[in-house]
């Protein structure tokens, strides 16, 4: 039986050959896997870690501008004052700062200021008056296991300092806004320090 | 060869193609973030401002707007008594409240008391109906919201209204040809405002000369930079820097106050106009090359009565509700009055749309009659589950693409065999492997095998 010895050139296309074909399928058993992987990926990330919220609305418009596509950090062990938070209320989400925590008085005087532990505090881009709004002067201690919201449009918004809206229990509280993906001119994370001080001299 | 240079071309058609869509984002984001800019500084302006300062400037333009100081403090003393029983009111309510929660830990039913809370009157929630008229100036045919509201429109009579002189729509001997837009004074020259009882008539301001605008008028209410407030459109998310108008700061480039309408008050006699355009250039370089500019007013045809609008003046938040939406004829503007109300404080935005001009026509409402709205208007939508995922996923699927595709080329070059050239794409162009030429080789071979005996 002749056994035919191929030369070098034959050879040499035949592994070619050979290594080409089988490239299809590889690329799609890649594919597969990658898919899987992005959506085990994805399910963990932001089902789990994450969540991404549409912000709309003028209560926050400076700090977060209508329309700003949020990224939330679920969780709400490390919940501080100061950071802007996605709870829900009966009729939806909504994404306000904490002003303050458990266990802190507030009350709210004739002159539209709001005080936490009788210190006034602001951040940024706080813009306008309490006094504008239909808020009526109380005061409050934070019960345990909720918080005080405040929108930063202070004249704008509708949240804890209005005695209707009341305090937000924690459980209801997605997690905080670590990074504002979009628009890009707020691209970043938010601020989220209060300084102490009145509201205008 | 040819098929590098196909692949390359491939690749920057599709780089194009992908700059090209996303480049006017990227524009108007940009252009966007030089607004936010002006936006925040102005907001600093105003946080380190004395309140000596804020409410001198306040009282300035109210000055300027004709509102004398009598009139103001009636309408002072009326507000505050309002406010007062708004108080009471939600004061007794809390209380009632309060009272029913004790009873019933008592262990009595509670009984409801009839406890007569002011409630807000329920604003109209539905888009009132359109209605086309023919304006009785120009002729033309225009569509107006018919609402419930007994406000005047250019096709009807104007209602008594603060000033004396008060007439029906100019008649054509009215209507001279104005060379600028502002009105005069006994003087003939161009006053900071109207004053209270004139009629104010912005004209056209698009296409009106573009007049050196008064320096007691720049001053007013010029927090930095000439900015007088923040416009804020929150159903299309709008949030525009008011500038005062100048020759070098016209509707077409910039939002602005119309100078002649009152500057933005809450005294009540004042109708504030401001025109814009409804892009802007993004700012430098990137905006002479843009195919398209920011959002200005472009989107203010999606706006409908009952829709809210703000003006932040200084530490102050005016908010406003629309009333009516109409487009007129350059001329039909040119005959277009601003009314003021003594009781009223109105907020006309016009903005140029298809060669007429779209108007919006607001009025200021109190910020506690409107909480419900307000409050409604503030959410945050979480897309579903999958849309994120799949939506933050795709980054991690083209990196896993890009990864296969790496993996892919290393392979090739690692399994080089003996001989073979570093650029293996010659290698499409061998038909040599095909298995039937193979054959003939071999038999080629067998043919000449006594000759070739030996070899390998």
């Amino acid at each position: 039986m002749e056994i035919y010895h191929p030369q070098d050139e034959e050879l040499l296309r035949e592994m070619r050959r050979v290594r080409r074909s089988g490239k299809l399928k590889r690329i799609l058993w890649g594919l597969l896997i990658g898919l899987v992987l992005t959506a085990a990926l994805g399910w963990f990330l932001f089902g789990q870690l994450f969540a991404l919220a549409v912000c709309e609305g003028p209560g926050m418009s400076t700090a977060v501008p209508g329309g700003s596509l949020v990224l939330i950090r679920r969780g709400t062990e490390d919940l501080q004052q100061g950071d802007i938070v996605l709870f829900e209320t009966d009729d939806g989400w909504q994404m306000k700062r904490v002003l303050a925590m458990e266990g802190d008085r507030v009350v709210v005087n004739t002159y539209g200021e709001i005080r936490v532990n009788s210190l006034e505090y602001r951040a940024d881009t706080f813009a306008g008056r309490t006094e504008d709004t239909g808020v009526t002067t109380r005061r409050l201690t934070v019960p345990e296991g909720e918080i005080f919201v405040q929108g930063d449009q202070l004249s704008l918004s509708v949240d804890s300092r209005y005695r209707s809206y009341g305090t937000v229990p924690v459980e209801k509280v997605t997690g905080k806004a670590s990074f504002i993906l979009w628009p890009i001119a707020r691209f970043g994370m938010p601020n989220t320090t209060l300084t102490e001080g009145g509201v205008g001299q | 060869m040819k098929k590098v240079i196909l692949k390359i071309l491939a690749f920057l058609l599709i780089l194009a193609a992908l700059g090209w869509l996303l480049y006017p984002t990227v524009a108007n984001e940009l252009a966007r973030k030089e607004k936010l800019e002006k936006t925040e500084k102005y907001l600093r302006a105003v946080r380190v401002m004395k309140s000596e300062t804020l409410t001198r400037m306040l009282d300035d333009a109210d000055e300027a707007n004709g509102i004398t100081p009598e009139f103001k403090e009636a309408r002072a003393a009326a507000e505050a008594k309002a406010a007062e029983e708004a108080r009471k009111a939600e004061e007794e309510k809390a209380a009632a409240e309060a009272r029913a929660a004790a009873l019933e830990a008592a262990g009595a039913t509670p009984e409801v008391t009839a406890t007569p809370t002011p409630e807000p009157t329920p604003e109209p929630t539905e888009v009132p109906p359109k209605e086309y008229r023919i304006n009785e100036i120009t002729g033309e045919a225009e569509f107006v919201y018919v609402t419930a509201e007994p406000t005047a429109t250019p096709t009807a009579t104007p209602e008594p209204t603060a000033e004396p002189t008060a007439a029906a729509l100019p008649t054509d001997a009215e209507v001279e040809p104005k060379e600028t837009a502002l009105p005069v004074t006994a003087d003939g020259e161009a006053t900071g405002a109207a004053e209270a009882g004139d009629l104010i008539r912005p004209g056209d301001v698009f296409t009106a000369h573009a007049e050196r605008s008064s320096t007691r008028y720049r001053n007013l209410l010029d927090f930095g930079d000439g900015i007088i407030g923040v416009l804020e459109i929150p159903s299309i998310h709008v949030s525009i820097p008011i500038e005062h108008i100048n020759t070098d700061v016209r509707p077409d480039k910039a939002l602005v106050h119309v100078e002649g309408s009152s500057l933005p008050g809450e005294t009540g006699n004042t109708h504030t106009v401001l025109a814009g355009p409804r892009k802007q250039k993004a700012p430098g370089i990137l905006g002479d090359l843009a195919l398209t500019g920011d959002r200005m007013l472009e989107d203010l045809d999606r706006v409908t009565p009952g829709d809210q609008m703000m003006i932040l003046l200084g530490n102050r938040t005016l908010l406003y509700e629309v009333y009516n939406v109409q487009t007129l004829s350059p001329e039909g503007l040119k005959g277009w009055v601003a009314e003021r109300d003594p009781e009223e404080d109105r907020l006309t935005l016009i903005t140029e749309r298809d060669g007429r001009r779209l108007l919006v026509e607001a009025v200021r409402i109190r910020i506690r009659e409107a909480t419900e709205k307000l409050q409604a208007e503030d959410s945050a939508k979480l897309p579903a589950d999958w849309i994120t995922i799949l939506a933050l996923g795709c980054p991690v699927l083209l990196l896993t693409l890009l990864i296969m595709f790496v993996i892919e080329r290393i392979k090739k070059h690692a399994y080089r065999l003996p001989g073979e050239k570093k650029n293996p794409d010659d290698i499409y162009n061998d038909d040599i492997y095909n298995n039937e030429v193979t054959q003939l080789d071999v038999q080629m071979e067998e043919e000449d095998g006594n000759r070739n005996d030996g070899s390998k």
